[in-house]
């Protein structure tokens, strides 16, 4: 007999752990597989969480229930609030790792986890049966059947690592690919692309002259990215410095471009735009006298030095001739070099937005196998395909975020309708809805949904409709409170009046704060933000409305593209690739034209909007 | 007798030249009370009892409810919302095709208190109630432009592209403006130039520039519509009034001796060249103690700003006053001709040398006994013309690309008011405007501001 267990995990990484997480807390018995016990929830990139976009996504997992949030912070050696002067929806945390820590207090929070067990194994095959997953079958043999299958598997598919000219199968450094699982997914009728990534040099911090560089000091004051976590530092805070790299770094790298596999043609993946390896950003910005190098500890008890910003695949000694042209880094000594990998990855149009393949029902993707990249991006597909596998297990609806709710509903509609090319990223400036997809107010926003679905437990829960209420409450007494005078100056007038004067700072008048010693330093900056730009989210929830709007529309179940009329023939292809569920989403699908929407709704909704012409119509749906 | 409040709009279907049959359309919840106060069926004419049928075509009398006179016999439709164009209660005349009668019933229509539709009103309510697409509505602009306007049609696609790449590069400095500011809340520590407040303040006036002059391109239609507005000016008693009479052929303006009878503006539609024009006779200019005068007179110089083409009129037997030297002054810069009237009474006074340094055509006529009207008129329509060449529009802009445009602006604005708030939030105006540009075109704001990022900045670790 197999072993039976109802969800199994594939891949140890940040998907791989909210996802098995998150399914043995809604009571699935679950079994986590990787390839190594000892690389769980491994940071084989930059040492750090967070930043815009990113720090986002950590917060909402948070607030869900993920585990990311409360890691990092009883983890993180340096943290840094970003953007405070650009504004209340930009702000973002990011936080240093202790690497090892990192992983070491993860893989404690899983063996503990109830319900959940590791077990350490490569896969080779995914067992499917009619359009159904069965089970999987490790390398050793051993079988095991489940009811649904998470796939996690980082860049270890067909994984390819490349230094200069040299390259070697393996998932990352160190570590053996996967091959035989990409075969299989490919055998399952799956279509795969092929990405690339890098990582920088890591150099002994003893080499490293300090005094030529700026130094960059972490925060006084400890900030959570976890709503739960208490607000202390759990670790010794250290600095991180910043250096540059000069003319003659470009020299060197211009003289030697033709050794790297990403100009050879070697490289057949397509990297990522927003993080360029150095030749590429030589090569494409030549005017540029300097980019920057940000040096980041990798832990406390360890010397080497992550160098951001100069991620490269250049042979060995063209990166230490890289290094003797950067201020600060003439002398550094190289502990591990860089290099690229490519990877085989899923076209995430083949998934549904709960992260459940359309073709195979009970297999669910997470992370880079979908095209993404970066651990919060991983961490929270992961979580969101935990949920759905065991909500789907339970007999529970779906939990699908939308864009206007969360920016892991903006990430997983680009990857379900979108077609990815490099690796996708996060950012701010993919959010339409911005200002309502706030740090501050991610609890507001979406812990409802992780008490609905057992994520946080009771008196997590509790806290979280504490906070939202607590807002609400700071607002409307903000309404009725009457000031009568600041310091020495007269002035009349209520609370939330003075609160919205641009230079009207709440938190310097002690005498006020005295009146609102209820409520905390959290609910009471989030109650600011919401009384100060009333307008602005006003504006923004007229926004949202309407993109609900076009959200609710739904196709009929049997929509027949081939009765439509007057669609294009990229957009009817397009159509029925992506299957989209709603209008707004076909509206979004790279490739389909506003006049191919005009064709969908004049063919599936003419008649109702016919009978009901203020409720759907063309002229409001095209507004 | 007007009806209060109400609710129709109303203008002419057909093209503005004549034609066998014209159509004049009301639509609106009055639309058919509207229309059953100036229509009388059959013959002999009598009003409606009760209320007709729809789709029923009527044959009957259009008469004006004031006087009570016959304006054409014709056929009336009436049609029950929301099974009509508009998706509201519509009524269509049909008379005969010529302007100046069609014009006639739509003045009935706007003195008993319906609305003149704009351009493509009909369409869009149409749009607005679900009886048409986005994309049905738009061509149903195209067909009715390529028929009445055989400019449009012969150059409709280069007209396309051309506004295309006109509303494209609008777009993309909007994108870039855009792309500088959003650069920074994804990229905090990449030591990039920071957009100031002044940089983008200048950077979004002259963007609200190019879209004046986008939006300058749908004020040229109007030459091509046929919907150019003509003020006959001048001082008083140099015979504008009696030139206004001749060019209608009737007496539409009262002719007296005495300076100063026109006091208020009259105004007429009236075919030229197969063109409607409204024809504006104005009070002459002069200083007057007589109150009702002196509103006259700046009513002319208001209307004289809405005018397209001026008339400047002069006579041989006054004087070049003061008030001919402001005029010519307020009218130099607009097209024009100058008409010297009593040529009955011709002497030797150099008009030229009056014009100075401003250039206009120079005729003669008398209006009171016709002597050199045919040059007159001949003149003018070349006039007209040469206007009309001169502002032939580069690109067709409809309604809905106004709208857009409009809208647009509207949100560049509120960025430049409040310059001052955080950056995230001016990026909400900014991001508003981008995506009316994206109702245009039909592009994806988002995936473009990526793309815009990361071809212009050097960013990422």
């Amino acid at each position: 007999m197999y072993e039976k267990v109802d969800v199994i995990v594939v891949g140890g990484g940040h998907a791989g752990c909210e996802a098995s997480l998150a399914a043995a807390k809604m009571g699935c018995n679950t079994l986590l597989i990787t390839m190594n016990m000892d690389s769980i929830a491994a940071m084989p990139c930059n040492p750090s969480i967070g930043g815009p976009g990113k720090g986002h996504l950590v917060r909402e997992l948070d607030a869900l229930g993920g585990e990311m949030g409360r890691n990092i912070d009883e983890t993180s050696i340096h943290c840094r609030m970003l953007n405070t002067s650009k504004g209340p929806s930009v702000q973002a945390l990011r936080a240093q790792a202790d690497k090892k820590l990192y992983q070491l207090r993860m893989k404690g929070v899983l063996e503990n986890q109830d319900n959940l067990f590791i077990r350490q194994g490569e896969v080779e095959r995914i067992v499917l049966e009619g359009g159904q997953v069965k089970g999987l079958e490790l390398k050793t043999g051993e079988q095991f059947t489940a009811c649904a299958i998470i796939l996690t598997t980082g860049t270890f598919l067909n994984g390819l690592t490349h230094y200069g000219v040299k390259n070697f199968p393996a998932g990352r450094q160190g570590e053996g690919p996967s091959v035989n699982l990409s075969n299989s997914l490919h055998e399952a009728g799956f279509q795969l692309g092929r990405l690339k990534t890098g990582t920088v040099p890591r150099v002994d911090a003893r080499t490293i002259d300090f005094t030529r560089m700026k130094i960059q000091n972490p925060s006084e004051v400890p900030l959570p990215f976890s709503f739960f976590s208490q607000k202390k530092f759990h670790l010794q805070q250290v600095p991180c410095w910043i250096t540059g790299t000069t003319p003659e770094t470009a020299e060197v790298i211009k003289r030697n471009l033709h050794l790297s596999p990403m100009y050879s043609g070697a490289i057949k993946g397509i990297g990522p735009r927003y993080c360029p390896s150095i030749e590429d950003k030589i090569k494409r910005f030549p005017d540029r006298e300097s980019h920057q190098v940000f040096i980041e500890p990798e832990g406390l008890l360890t010397n080497e030095i992550y160098l951001q910003g100069i991620s490269t695949s250049l042979p060995i000694e063209v990166q230490k001739r890289v290094l003797e042209t950067i201020p600060g880094l003439e002398e550094a000594k190289i502990m591990r070099q860089g290099y690229a990998v490519e990877y085989d990855f899923s076209y995430p149009s083949q998934l549904k937005r709960t992260l459940e393949t359309k073709i195979c029902k009970g297999l669910y993707f997470a992370g880079q196998i979908n095209g993404t990249s970066g651990y919060e991006e991983a961490a929270a597909q992961g979580l969101m395909a935990g949920i759905n596998a065991a909500a789907c297990i339970q007999g529970m609806e779906a939990l699908v975020l939308d864009r206007s709710e969360a920016y892991i509903g903006v990430m997983i509609d680009d990857l379900t309708t979108k077609d990815v090319v490099d690796p996708y990223r996060i950012f701010t400036s993919r959010a339409e809805h911005r200002l309502n997809l706030r740090f501050d107010n991610a609890v507001c926003r979406l812990s409802g949904y992780g008490a609905k679905y057992g994520i946080l437990n009771a008196k997590e829960a509790a806290a979280t409709v504490r906070f939202h209420e607590n807002v609400a409450v700071f607002k409307k007494k903000a309404k009725v409170f009457h000031v009568k005078r600041l310091g020495s100056q007269i002035c009349e007038g209520s609370l939330e009046n003075l609160i919205k004067r641009p230079e009207f700072e709440f938190f310097r008048h002690e005498e006020i704060i005295q009146s609102f010693s209820e409520f905390t330093k959290e609910e009471m900056e989030s109650a600011l933000i919401e009384i100060k730009y009333e307008g602005y989210i006003r504006r923004q929830m007229a926004q949202i409305a309407q993109f609900k709007r076009m959200e609710s529309l739904g196709f009929p179940e049997n929509m027949n593209l081939s009765e439509v009329k007057n669609l294009s023939h990229e957009g009817r292809e397009r159509l029925l690739k992506h299957k989209p569920q709603t209008l707004g989403e076909a509206q979004r699908i790279q490739g389909v034209r506003s006049s191919d929407i005009n064709a969908l709704v004049v063919h599936f909704f003419s008649n109702t909007a016919r009978k009901k012409p203020a409720e759907s119509n063309a002229g409001e749906i095209f507004k | 007798m007007l009806i209060q409040d109400c609710d129709a709009m109303a203008a002419i279907a057909t093209s503005s030249g004549k034609g066998a049959i014209g159509i004049l359309r009301l639509s609106g919840e009055s639309a058919w009370s509207l229309a059953l106060g100036m229509f009388r069926k059959g013959s002999p004419p009598s009003p409606f009892k009760g209320k007709p049928i729809p789709r029923q075509v009527y044959y009957g009398e259009f008469f004006d409810p004031e006087t009570e006179n016959l304006v054409d016999r014709g056929l009336a439709l009436f049609f029950k919302g929301p099974a009509s164009y508009t998706g509201e209660d519509l009524v269509e005349f049909h008379v005969h095709g010529n302007p100046v009668l069609l014009n006639e019933l739509l003045r009935i229509c706007i003195r008993r208190g319906a609305r003149a539709a704009e351009a493509g009103e009909f369409t869009r309510k149409a749009l607005l109630n679900g009886k048409m697409n986005l994309l049905e509505a738009e061509s149903v602009g195209d067909i009715i432009n390529a028929e009445s306007i055989e400019a449009v049609r012969l150059s409709n696609i280069t007209y396309n592209g051309l506004l295309q790449s006109k509303i494209s590069s609008i777009r993309e400095a909007l994108l870039n403006i855009l792309a500088s500011i959003e650069v920074e809340f994804d990229y905090p520590e990449e030591s990039l130039d920071p957009v100031t407040r002044p940089h983008l303040e200048k950077e979004l006036k002259s963007l609200l520039i190019s879209i004046d002059n986008l939006m300058d391109e749908q004020k040229k239609l109007k030459f091509l519509e046929g919907k150019l507005k003509i003020c006959l000016i001048g001082s008083p008693n140099t015979g504008k009034s009696s030139l206004l009479n001749r060019l209608l052929g009737k007496e539409r303006a009262i002719v007296s001796e005495t300076p100063g009878t026109t006091r208020d503006v009259v105004d007429e539609w009236m075919e030229m060249d197969g063109m409607m024009v409204k024809l504006m006779d104005t009070a002459g200019i002069r200083h007057s103690d007589d109150v009702v005068e002196s509103i006259g007179v700046k009513k002319t110089w208001e209307t004289l700003k809405e005018a397209d083409f001026v008339i400047h009129v002069l006579a041989f037997d006054s004087k070049i006053s003061d008030q001919d030297m402001d005029v010519l002054k307020e009218t130099g810069d607009k097209p024009g001709i100058m008409v010297i009237n009593k040529s009955d009474l011709r002497n030797s006074f150099d008009f030229k040398c009056f014009l100075g340094d401003k250039s206009r055509e120079i005729l003669e006529v008398s209006a009171k006994f016709g002597h050199g009207m045919d040059e007159f008129w001949d003149g003018l329509i070349k006039a007209i013309n040469e206007l009309k060449e001169k502002n032939r529009p580069e690109v067709f802009l409809n309604d809905r690309h106004v709208l857009h445009l409009m809208n647009m602006k509207l949100d560049i604005q509120k960025a430049l008011n409040s310059l001052d708030a955080p950056m995230d939030l001016i990026a909400i105006d900014l991001r508003a405007a981008l995506n009316e540009s994206d109702l245009i075109t039909g592009e994806s704001a988002t995936d473009d501001l990526l793309d815009t990022i990361f071809r212009t900045f050097c960013v990422g670790k």
